[in-house]
């Protein structure tokens, strides 16, 4: 036999190099492939038989054959990578969710509260000026009825964007379920791979796809298991147990940022579930703030308002009506008759008294607004919007970073190098070429040896 | 490090990004002129800017609320110099009434003339102001004050203020309290009248014109009020104006860009977007394929 066992060995070591060379496509082939990690071919001696010498035994080497075909990854670059884009999707829905909500206020250039509520203000010092003057009275109405018109719109606004909040998450759900059922189908499969001792390396690829996908959504832990399976979970969620997926749990409560499984409530970590609670939780908050502003505006002008007196005699008369920001609007008194919008207590056509106090209204502190005046709650709520879209832009761009830096270097470690994969293929082709070189020169030795027989 | 395939070409992709999307800040920043495009471009800015603009925008009301009680202290000013002027001639038909040489015919035809002056009081007491109020009615403005009732002269206007609010601590009366004033000029005026009719020479002389020309001191400080008033809006409208122009500058300040700072970031912007299209396109060409045949 050991005649032919270097023949054997040479058309093996080929054979290993065409694999290498396969080896090599595949890299070059996904270098564009979403998750894919590059292969490593794994070479390793063959035993051979003993020889005997004069001194005793001796080995020659039985060639080379193939121990594997791993991926080359770092888990642990898995795990940040995980948290990172966890974190990116919470700050990429924050900060979605804070510029619509900015952009339901145009200032400080466009027509918005603020240029309203100077405008009625105004219209009251104007009146006060100039009591006698129908104009006047117009114009208090209409700059009234601007402002309400304006505060309704922006709550309205508000309000749609914190009810988009159920589209969003049932979107969100249902991807978790789907992104959880892969990873435990592609569970099964890597186990049912595994048992034959081959690494599967395009399904493992997969599925750290698809939990880097799933930790987008949701911050979640992986815990991998002796048989090739990861199990996945969220906090106190399990997500996949084996080849088994749990459906994440459909109730949620925006102002905890948890979701709620019977009696138990799950804090979320991150991800972007927990990004659309908390942007709703900021649209509520901005509507809760219109809604402060709407009823101390209601309830401060109608007390006075009240104690005005026209040239009727009437008295008592509401100049705005409502219960928050959703429905504040003129009362139907001084939306129907100008005669009932109040310039003084006393009813004489030049008493200006009560549109004076109503005009020095702007800068009164009041309780019921933490002690500022109109304008600088309003002006407190617009830059807190401001200041929170900014903050979470800020840490977008942060974690956009952060979460760039681990993705290349995870890249660096399982990623494409066409210059590497160039230099592999020339080595291999060098090699299965030196192969076949002795190849060619054993045959003519045995060539030879034959040819001596005859 | 080892750079893979990939992460060259993500990092091409998002060098690209980020020097096209500054290079478009740049130039949205210098078309619009506008640094401030949204709250959330600087929070502290546009409250800031919100503050001023709402401070200019009360001082445009109050401008406007001053130039309305302008128009109205002119007028009443007007009618104030009139009576002044119409004190000053029942003075002298006083001293020609008083003078001896004067017919009793001549005293009737003055007589006449005091007659048509009164009337002419009772019209400048009743003076409107641009909306139609009556300037010297108090806050019961809408109605004629002044009315003739037999040979009584009645007022129904009221003795209250109108006010105008003209700064945010400052209001200012544009109506003139004259009711005491203008009904003692009536009386004056009556026994001018009488004292005319009757000949009384004493009476013209030494009753009726002291009475006439006393009269005409007190409508001058009446006036003299008014035109302090007057000057004293010119002095807020001047106020205001300058403060005005001052909040704008400082609102262009926080709100607007600086042109040259800005162009100069777009001309950066610019040179590095294109510095990274090029350089994408020569390093891109370079592989180990290019090298092997």
């Amino acid at each position: 036999m050991s005649m032919f066992s270097g023949l054997n060995n040479l058309s093996a070591a080929m054979r290993a190099f065409q694999y290498a060379l396969e080896v090599t496509g595949h890299n070059i082939s996904n270098a564009n492939t979403d998750g894919y990690s590059r292969r490593r071919i794994d070479f390793g001696t063959n035993p051979s038989d003993l020889k005997f010498g004069a001194n005793g035994g001796f080995e020659i080497g039985g060639g080379v054959s193939v121990n594997g075909v791993y991926r080359i990854r770092n888990q642990f670059l898995d795990a940040q990578m995980s948290d990172s884009r966890s974190e990116l999707g919470r700050f990429q829905t924050l900060a979605d969710g804070m510029a619509a909500i900015e952009s339901v206020f145009p200032e400080p250039d466009g027509p918005g509260i603020a240029d309203a509520m100077q405008k009625f203000f105004d219209g009251w010092s104007q009146l006060a000026s100039n009591p006698n003057d129908p104009g006047a009275r117009l114009q208090v109405q209409l700059a009234g009825s601007t402002l309400t018109q304006r505060l309704r719109s922006s709550y309205a606004s508000l309000n749609a964007q914190a009810q988009n909040l159920d589209g969003q998450m049932t979107d969100g759900f249902n991807k978790v379920d789907d992104l959880s059922s892969t990873i435990a189908n592609l569970n099964k499969e890597i186990v049912a791979r595994n048992a034959t001792g081959a690494e599967a390396g395009d399904l493992m690829d997969q599925r750290d796809l698809a939990i880097a996908e799933l930790s987008g959504l949701v911050k979640l832990q992986t815990h991998a298991q002796p048989d090739g399976s990861v199990n996945v979970t969220a906090g106190e969620m399990l997500l996949v147990q084996g080849g088994e997926s749990v459906p994440i749990p459909r109730d949620f409560d925006a102002a905890t940022g948890t979701l709620i499984q019977g009696t138990r409530s799950i804090k979320l970590g991150s991800g972007q579930l927990l990004g659309y609670l908390q942007s709703a939780n900021e649209a509520t908050n901005a509507m809760a703030q219109l809604d402060t502003l709407a009823n101390e505006l209601r309830s401060n002008v109608n007390s006075i308002h009240r104690t005005g007196r026209n040239a009727a005699g009437d008295t008592g008369i509401d100049f705005f009506s409502g219960t928050g920001a959703a429905d504040f609007a003129l009362s139907d008194d001084v939306a129907g008759s100008l005669d009932n919008v109040m310039a003084g207590s006393s009813g004489a056509a030049g008493d200006g008294s009560l549109a004076l106090s109503l005009s020095k209204m702007r800068d009164t502190k009041l309780t019921g607004l933490g002690d500022r005046s109109f304008k600088q709650f309003f002006n407190d709520l617009l830059g807190g919007v401001g200041r929170t879209k900014l903050g979470y832009e800020n840490a977008l761009d942060t974690q956009a970073a952060i979460a760039n830096q681990v993705a290349s270097q995870q890249q660096a470690v399982s990623g494409v190098n066409i210059d590497e994969e160039m230099t592999n293929l020339m080595r291999f082709q060098r090699s299965y070429q030196a192969a076949a070189q002795a190849l060619t020169v054993i045959n003519q030795t045995t060539d030879d040896l034959i040819g001596m027989l005859r | 490090m080892r750079i893979s395939f990939r992460s060259q070409y993500d990092s091409y992709l998002s060098d690209l990004g980020r020097a096209e999307s500054s290079y478009f800040d740049a130039q949205r920043q210098v078309a619009s002129g506008k640094r401030i495009q949204s709250v959330g471009d600087d929070p502290f800015g546009t409250t800031a800017s919100l503050n001023m603009r709402s401070l200019r925008a009360g001082l445009e009301q109050y401008g406007d609320n001053l130039g309305s009680a302008q128009g109205q202290l002119k007028i009443a000013e007007g009618s104030l110099d009139e009576l002044g002027k119409l004190l000053r001639r029942a003075g002298e038909i006083a001293i020609s009434g008083a003078n001896g040489a004067t017919s009793q015919a001549g005293r009737q035809a003055m007589a006449q003339e005091v007659e048509s002056i009164t009337k002419r009081l009772i019209e400048l007491g009743n003076t409107q102001g641009p909306s139609g109020q009556f300037l010297f009615a108090g806050q019961a403005n809408d109605e004629k004050p002044f009315n003739l009732v037999g040979s009584t002269l009645e007022y129904r206007g009221d003795d209250l203020n109108v006010f105008v609010e003209v700064s945010a601590s400052d209001t200012m009366a544009v109506n003139v309290k004259a009711q005491q004033t203008i009904q003692d000029v009536f009386g004056a005026l009556q026994g001018l009248k009488n004292s005319l009719e009757g000949g009384n020479t004493a009476n013209l002389s030494g009753v009726d014109l002291p009475a006439v020309q006393e009269l005409e001191k007190r409508v001058q400080l009446v006036r003299g009020d008014v035109g302090a008033r007057l000057s004293s809006i010119e002095s807020l409208q001047n106020q205001h104006l300058r403060r005005t122009d001052e909040l704008t500058a400082q609102i262009s300040n926080v709100e607007d860009v600086d042109m040259s700072e800005a162009i100069l970031h777009y001309k950066q912007a610019e040179t590095a977007y294109q510095a990274a299209l090029q350089t994408i396109s020569a390093s891109s060409r370079l592989t180990l394929m290019d090298f092997m045949r």
